[in-house]
């Protein structure tokens, strides 16, 4: 037979008080990281600016959080210099120009620009010449008669409202109404 | 350690019918089934253990109603009504299960708490889903796994901790899909690993503990072998796996010698399974073409890998040498063969014919060594494996012809000539025990 010493904290349990403030301490937990997520979700919206995006609405499902339309950007590829390299996941600013009323690539920085209207996102993929970057805003979840609506009558033409937060942070809150396409 | 520890339930409902039908005493039955670690009144709260499970899956059912009914987009409720509710929601299960466990009512609480839980990661989901957030989704697997991971700990529940194990599990395969490693996983298998050794005993968890490491570390490799900043995997980090597998057969030997039996059993159950994935892993690896895989330079990985099937092996050895010559002549040989086999295909081109040849030996000296091994120990399962192994290795042969007819030809007579000098020398042995016994009569 084996024979071995084990620390005695592993073989103990907890006492009652210990039980007490740990289960209470689990449930500040999980509420908090509700409502670190509920926050983070609203602050862009209560201070940022809004913004207006091209994009492209596809029809995918989630399998936790429902239907929802895939946005793809224009910004969400954005052209680079073929030997720039870039680590998967790291922090992008993209800085923007307003041409009639869309909002558009205008140069990439990795550190937070000084000035002018900034979007914050993260590199998702490098390929020669582009890089692809996400922002957080590329999914819309709506039932799926109303998605398929947007996918169908706004084709490649959609346009989404995004507020941007001071950080760069942003925020997608609904489509800008294109001819009889209308949500 | 005997197969049987792991009908234990099974046996001590078995003694209850010989105490019924008075043909062992209460005190008897209790003495043989302690050699078991169990008793007579092991079993005697199934009914209640019935209802437990049955409310859990209800519990879980309606979490996952749950997860549909907020899916279904409720535009027409107000934002902040729908997000205050699911908090609401959240906090008030989590506290009712939280009150009923402090008040002795434990498998009421963790039902509740189970139900907390299940509220909490429909709460996750559906923020994301009100406020359109698009980011890495994982990442809010990740945090519904971690906030029920401290319940495990403070109640010592197996029903939470398969939940949250789960979900960490459901997060590494997403996670990695999406080109990122799960660095925090090992804090899932830590946690579970200490619950099933220290405080309750669980060998789905416990063996789940083990799949999920294996896994991580290889994903671990695949991600150093991309630099960091992909999976890489490639050809070499198979022997790695392999080696692992050895240490882990070692380390399952050596808890079968346990004082505990909850450990023991963890070992058997370990042993087992590790069996069986050695035996399709020799099948797969009796076909010429998988070896043909295999790169066949000397780079500095292939050499690192075969070191480490070596020292993998001698380690396995190490542990698994006080448990007899049925848990060391295996290592052994696998260690060997394996290192064989590996340095053969790396070292030297056109080799993969002499692997392809090695691993089917192998595979009819471990089917000659399981049927020893199940007459030996009065054990069916090894026996009946020992001949499954045997039958398959001679059906997969003939229709897959390792060097053309003649090959195939000359390989089952070296087959053949294996196992008749194996009944011979058994027929020896056999022989030889009747003599001494004989002996010891007169």
């Amino acid at each position: 037979m084996n024979t071995m010493t084990v620390p005695g904290w592993l073989h103990k349990k907890p006492g009652k008080r210990t039980i007490q403030i740990g289960l209470i301490l689990t449930l500040f937990f999980q509420l908090s990281v509700l409502s670190i997520e509920y926050l983070g979700s609203v602050l862009p919206i209560w201070t940022g600016e809004e913004i207006i995006l091209k994009t492209e609405p596809v029809d995918p499902r989630s399998l936790f959080r429902g239907n929802f339309v895939r946005l793809n950007y224009e910004i969400n590829r954005i052209p680079t210099e073929p030997q720039t390299e870039f680590k998967m996941g790291s922090l992008i600013y993209v800085s923007l120009v307003e041409i009639n009323g869309i909002w558009q690539f205008d140069t990439f920085n990795t550190a937070k620009p000084k000035m002018g209207t900034y979007i914050r996102g993260r590199v998702r993929r490098v390929d020669s010449g582009t890089v692809r970057v996400e922002y957080g805003i590329e999914a819309f979840f709506m039932p799926k008669e109303k998605a398929l609506k947007v996918q169908n009558e706004m084709g490649g033409q959609a346009q989404v409202r995004v507020f941007v937060a001071p950080n760069g942070k942003a925020r997608a809150v609904g489509f800008k109404c294109l001819g009889d396409a209308c949500l | 350690m005997r197969l049987i520890q792991l009908f234990k339930k099974e046996l001590s409902h078995e003694a209850r019918t010989w105490v019924r039908d008075e043909l062992v005493s209460e005190q008897q039955a209790n003495s043989i089934l302690a050699r078991y670690g169990t008793s007579l009144n092991d079993d005697t709260d199934k009914n209640s253990f019935g209802y437990y499970l049955l409310m859990s899956l209800g519990v879980l059912f309606i979490g996952l109603a749950l997860i549909l009914i907020v899916s279904h987009n409720w535009d027409e409720i107000p934002r902040s009504i729908r997000t205050g509710s699911l908090l609401l929601l959240t906090l008030v299960t989590n506290a009712v299960g939280i009150k009923l466990f402090l008040s002795k009512r434990i498998r009421a609480g963790i039902i509740w708490l189970l139900f907390g839980g299940m509220s909490y990661g429909a709460s996750i989901m559906l923020i994301a889903q009100i406020y359109h957030l698009g980011e890495h989704f994982p990442d809010g697997i990740f945090w519904w796994a971690l906030g029920i991971l401290p319940l495990v700990v403070f109640t010592q529940s197996r029903l939470l901790a398969l939940l949250s194990l789960s979900l960490a599990s459901i997060w590494l395969v997403v996670e990695s899909g999406e080109d990122f490693f799960p660095t925090l996983y090992p804090i899932f298998i830590s946690v579970t690993l200490w619950l099933t050794l220290f405080q309750a005993r669980s060998r789905l968890l416990f063996l789940s503990c083990v799949v999920g490491l294996l896994v991580w570390i290889n994903l671990g490799l695949a991600w150093i072998m991309g630099s960091g900043y992909h999976f890489d995997p490639v050809a070499e980090q198979l022997p790695f796996s392999l080696g692992l597998g050895l240490i882990i057969n070692g380390v399952a030997w050596w808890l079968m010698r346990a004082d505990k039996s909850d450990w023991r059993e963890y070992g058997l159950v370990v042993h087992i399974w590790l069996l069986r994935a050695a035996i399709i892993t020799l099948l797969v690896f009796s076909f010429e073409g998988v070896w043909e895989e295999y790169p066949s330079d000397q780079s500095w990985l292939s050499v690192i890998s075969v070191i480490f099937i070596l020292v993998s092996g001698m380690l396995a050895f190490r542990l698994s040498r006080a448990s007899g010559r049925y848990a060391s002549l295996p290592t052994l040989m696998l260690t060997g063969y394996l290192t064989f086999s590996f340095y053969l295909v790396s070292a030297f081109s056109h080799m993969e014919f002499i692997s392809a040849i090695a691993t089917n030996l192998m595979l009819l000296l471990m089917g000659i060594l399981l049927i020893r091994r199940g007459i030996d120990q009065s054990e069916t399962h090894y026996f009946y494996t020992g001949i499954v192994v045997l039958l398959l290795t001679a059906f997969i042969r003939y229709f897959d012809l390792i060097g053309d007819y003649i090959g195939g030809a000359v390989l089952f007579l070296v087959a053949a000539g294996i196992l008749m000098a194996a009944a011979k020398y058994w027929k020896h042995h056999v022989t030889l025990i009747a003599l001494k016994q004989g002996g010891h009569s007169e």
